[in-house]
């Protein structure tokens, strides 16, 4: 009986362990990210020429392409984003800023954005350039959005002359 | 000749044993996850230093026991067996995403046992880094001696495709390693 019972169970005690197969787990991160850069650092001068002869307007304004807007973004699927820009500070009366962006340029890959047209700037965020996915653009100035600055006489009556200092700030953000 | 049903009962037993002796279900057993960080870009412009990050090269280790191949328990055969992978995402699918999860064997561990001639037991294959798919591929292979677990052995994993270009996300799967008795 015994005999029989040992039998019995030993294939039993037998299959009792085991394992087929055993997992872990692994998984990364990849983070929303939004930089937004200005190269090359220090500011833009521009100005009128002044009239040779009595009775002649001002001349035209001097324009400015030395900076460079440089931009790293990942975001999520289905999220855009856009550049926005404003004055802040000050702006001289009677004239009015005007910026453009060229496509972008230089290294970098990804969905970068396309400029939209020229922007007359205020103290309100304006789109200037949009439809930014995952992407980034490359660093300094020959890589990303060339900008180009000038100035356009607005009203004539409100000219002041004198030095005006001020800011222009610009917003990668999402749409 | 006609046995004693003494004998014959015994005779009956060992064979019975040792049937059952290789009844004995194999066994696989994986520890240590592995959940990355990426570093942060600090500036505008750039995308991430690296698009690959590699694990320790011990980050998850296997051990693998077979039911042994021996008659009686005395003589023991080798007992083969193969260790497939595959992942499972939860979330966002990684290859359309543009990430890739890679394994490779950095060692042997230890154990698996030898043969009753001292033919030590082997493990092979899986030293080069091959893609985990959601499929089910052969890793590596090996066999084992008698009851012997080869336990320790080390696998190191990398993630390729690190870029600001794949959507922001936390990517997560689940590696599955299956012993196959070969």
């Amino acid at each position: 009986m015994r005999f029989l019972l040992f039998i019995l169970l030993y294939p039993a005690m037998s299959l009792t362990y085991g394992q087929m197969s055993s997992s872990v787990s692994a998984g990364v991160t990849l983070p929303s990210v939004a930089l937004l850069d200005i190269e090359p650092s220090g500011s833009v001068s521009l100005n009128f020429t002044s009239p040779s002869e009595a009775g002649n307007l001002l001349g035209s304004s001097s324009t400015n392409n030395s900076k460079w807007i440089n931009i790293t973004s990942a975001v999520a699927s289905g999220v855009t984003r856009k550049i926005t820009a404003r004055i802040s500070g000050t702006a001289p009366v009677g004239v009015r800023l005007r910026v453009s962006a060229a496509s972008v340029a230089g290294s970098g890959a990804g969905t970068r954005g396309t400029p939209g047209s020229a922007l007359f700037l205020t103290t309100s965020d304006q789109i200037l350039i949009n439809g930014i996915g995952g992407g980034y653009t490359g660093t300094g100035n020959t890589n990303g959005f060339n900008l180009t600055y000038s100035l356009d006489i607005q009203t004539y009556n409100l000219l002041k002359s004198g030095a005006y200092t001020f800011s222009v700030v610009y917003t990668l953000a999402d749409n | 000749m006609k046995l004693k049903p003494e004998i014959l009962k015994w005779i009956i037993l060992a064979l019975i044993l040792t049937f059952c002796n290789a009844l004995r279900a194999q066994s696989i057993s994986a520890s240590g996850s592995w959940t990355p960080s990426v570093t942060a870009i600090t500036e505008a412009g750039n995308n991430y230093a690296s698009s690959t990050l590699e694990s320790a090269a011990n980050q998850t280790l296997i051990s693998v026991s077979m039911p042994p191949q021996d008659l009686l328990f005395i003589i023991s055969f080798a007992n083969n067996y193969q260790v497939w992978v595959k992942r499972t995402d939860s979330g966002p699918n990684w290859n359309t995403a543009g990430l890739q999860l890679f394994v490779k064997r950095t060692g042997s561990g230890t154990g698996g046992g030898t043969s009753l001639l001292l033919v030590p037991s082997a493990i092979n294959n899986g030293l080069t880094y091959q893609q985990i798919t959601t499929s089910d591929v052969q890793f590596f292979d090996g066999y084992n001696f008698g009851n012997s677990t080869r336990s320790g052995i080390p696998i190191q994993y990398q993630i390729t495709g690190i870029s600001v270009l794949v959507p922001a996300a936390t990517y997560s799967t689940t590696i599955t390693y299956t012993l196959v008795d070969n």
